[in-house]
């Protein structure tokens, strides 16, 4: 158990020093979203140089792995030092200070402490599940953590082997064609616990979801109040498919955080934060390095960018500083797009053919899943009116919700326009699946959409008191 | 969706749980979340309509306040089937090994595998199972080793083959297979040879 603590904090202790030193100038962020940013950073940081190694045909051993890492986080907090960066922001409790504070309104203090009770035993209930149950479902088996398995007995990604053996082809029903950042979460692991434990190789996948949860509120509550966005937080938590991918090793729940944390990036960026651009690229190519998926989600959000900067030309916005690092982050991903191409990997399971059809009703289809809250409590149907009702949306929401949607209408359209997703697969399971990995963003949306209706209502009772 | 008007106030809980997202609600449940939107909307929109609030921002408060209602309805039933999962799984695995919760998930399968992992050593060998769940199972938690078309050992887990201990044969379809050794027999359908 120790181990695995060990092997979770080594990679939050790096994404943190980075956060750190790129938000030094910053002054709005506190201790608890550096934290929560730094655990999914240092993560994908430390899979992608994993996978570099492997090419370079050094073996995974835990020296080998580690000793790179330990050397980062020395020099990093060295620099820190030099620098006079400051590590630990003093803390704000905000919330529990609202919740002792004398004059608050009584059915308030105990709306809240309610809600954070709620938060903490849904997400202290899924550690706890997480630490009952082995690994238990079929993509696991067959395709994440067979691959994870065989990397870490191999000490290696199988690259010099047989044509059919390599990259874990033909191995259960591995698809290689997707990037190694999940099975080499598990290796990681593995490493430090010392042999492949089917129930603690699992613990990276919760802690996803504490990082995400928290950010989101802290987020939800900058921008709403900490009543509503600990609201929003429970109603987000209370989704059945996210506790249960996140007691398992798939890759939706990081892939959505990943998503999420690009585009909460992206919103701070825009307020003039400079730092964030290069965050915002971090977590874009960690999501490059996670799922298939993620250039669909990626790409727009590069062109929602570049509208913004076009946008903002003429207005002192410093391509140096906001283009530049975001392009540059990108750069973490192009080992993995290098190795795919290079080896004639496809996009998406290997099993996937793409003979074109032209099925509309399974839009329909999509629409009903999605009206009947099975697995995403009340958002989607809400997300839409709260879209019309709170009337013109702002330059920052659209440019916000943009990718999302694009991201959202190319599963819809890969469902109608291709006969594998509209017939042969399991379809209700690809939905939900997908929708996952864009349920927490359509979450911080709708809070913006609250927080737009709340401005305009307040708009609204002035200029009839005026 | 398929309506039952007759159970709707007797709502059955969500049921499925898979990772696979087969959550199953019934739609009654879902009917009834409707009609809290609908309900808690028209109401509160009377209201603020009642106290001079504009129609407008009268939509627009009343759709915020049936939102959270009806998010919080949901959460109320989601919530119980998880927790309800959440005991089911505190009974059954709690204060074990991850040895013995795998063998618990996985059932007698499992101790099948343990002897195998024994017998086979750290050698490959070639599956034949009766369904492609129990092969990808057995596969994976004999991972390292690999299932290979050409392995000297054979398992057999209810496969349609026979084997014939006095002459050493193993015959599966077309294919006959002599001086196979039985290193192992679970039972009649599980067991392991190596040919010599």
């Amino acid at each position: 158990m120790i181990q695995m603590i060990v092997a979770l904090v080594i990679p939050a202790i790096l994404g943190f020093l980075i956060v750190s030193i790129l938000l030094r100038d910053e002054t709005t962020s506190g201790l608890s979203e550096r934290l929560c940013m730094a655990y999914p950073l240092g993560m994908g940081l430390l899979t992608v140089q994993m996978f570099l190694l492997a090419l370079m045909h050094v073996s995974l051993t835990l020296w080998n792995v580690a000793t790179p890492i330990m050397i980062e986080v020395v020099g990093l907090y060295l620099w820190t030092v030099k620098r006079k960066i400051v590590l630990i922001k003093t803390p704000s409790f905000g919330l529990f200070n609202e919740i002792f504070a004398a004059d608050g309104h009584w059915l308030k203090k105990i709306s809240l402490i309610a809600l954070t009770a709620l938060v903490i035993i849904k997400i202290g209930s899924i550690f706890v599940e997480t630490y009952l149950r082995p690994i238990f479902a079929w993509d696991s088996f067959a395709n994440w953590s067979a691959g994870a398995k065989v990397f870490y007995y191999s000490h290696g990604l199988l690259l010099d082997t047989t044509p059919e053996d390599f990259f874990g082809k033909g191995l259960l029903n591995r698809n290689a064609n997707y990037p190694p950042y999940n099975p080499l979460m598990q290796v990681w692991m593995s490493l430090w616990i010392g042999h492949f434990d089917e129930v603690l190789v699992k613990f990276w996948s919760p802690i996803y979801l504490l990082a995400m949860s928290v950010y989101l509120y802290v987020v939800m509550a900058r921008e709403t109040s900490r009543l509503i966005a600990l609201s929003m937080l429970v109603l987000f938590l209370s989704s059945p498919l996210l506790s249960i991918h996140s007691i398992e090793v798939y890759s939706d729940v990081p892939l959505s955080v990943y998503i999420l944390f690009s585009l909460i990036m992206f919103l701070f960026a825009m307020r003039g934060e400079y730092g964030y651009w290069t965050l915002m690229g971090l977590f874009s190519a960690e999501a490059l390095f996670t799922k298939d998926e993620a250039p669909f989600f990626v790409l727009p959000l590069l062109l929602s960018a570049a509208a913004y900067l076009w946008q903002n030309r003429g207005q002192g916005t410093v391509l140096r500083r906001s283009a530049v690092p975001l392009l540059a982050s990108l750069l973490l991903a192009v080992p993995w797009y290098v190795f795919k191409f290079s080896h004639h990997l496809g996009f998406g399971a290997d099993y996937v053919t793409v003979n074109i059809t032209f099925r509309p009703e399974m839009a329909w289809k999509v629409i009903s899943l999605l009206a009947s809250f099975r697995d995403f409590n009340v958002f989607f149907i809400f997300i839409p009116v709260l879209a019309i009702l709170a009337g013109r949306p702002t330059r920052e929401f659209t440019l916000l919700a943009a990718p999302v949607l694009c991201y959202a209408t190319f599963f819809i359209l890969v469902y109608t326009l291709t006969e594998f997703f509209s017939g042969r697969l399991m379809f209700n399971t690809a939905i939900f699946r997908n929708v996952l990995t864009y349920y927490p963003s359509i979450c911080l949306l709708t809070a913006l959409l609250i927080k737009t209706i709340m401005l305009r209502l307040d708009a609204s009772a002035a200029s009839l008191k005026g | 969706m398929d309506l039952n008007l007759t159970d709707l106030f007797t709502i059955e809980p969500m049921h499925g749980g898979s990772v696979n997202g087969w959550i199953q609600i019934p739609s009654s449940f879902v009917l009834m979340v409707y009609c809290v939107i609908i309900s808690i909307t028209t109401v509160s929109a009377v209201i603020f309509v009642m106290k001079n609030t504009p129609l407008l921002q009268a939509f627009r408060k009343s759709i915020v306040i049936a939102f959270f209602c009806a998010g919080f309805f949901y959460l109320v039933y989601s919530e119980r089937t998880w927790y309800t999962w959440f005991y089911e799984d505190i009974n059954t695995y709690s204060g074990y090994s991850t040895e013995a919760k795998t063998g618990m998930f996985v059932g007698p399968l499992y101790n099948f595998i343990r002897v195998a992992r024994v017998v086979l050593k750290n050698n490959d060998y070639v599956i034949y199972a009766s369904d492609d769940a129990t092969r990808l199972m057995a596969q994976y938690y004999l991972l390292p080793r690999r299932n290979r078309a050409n392995a000297k050992n054979i398992i057999v887990l209810y496969d349609n083959a026979a084997y014939d201990d006095s002459t050493k044969t193993f015959i599966r379809g077309d294919v006959r297979t002599d001086n196979a050794e039985l290193l192992f027999r679970y039972d009649s359908g599980a067991y392991i040879l190596r040919v010599k």
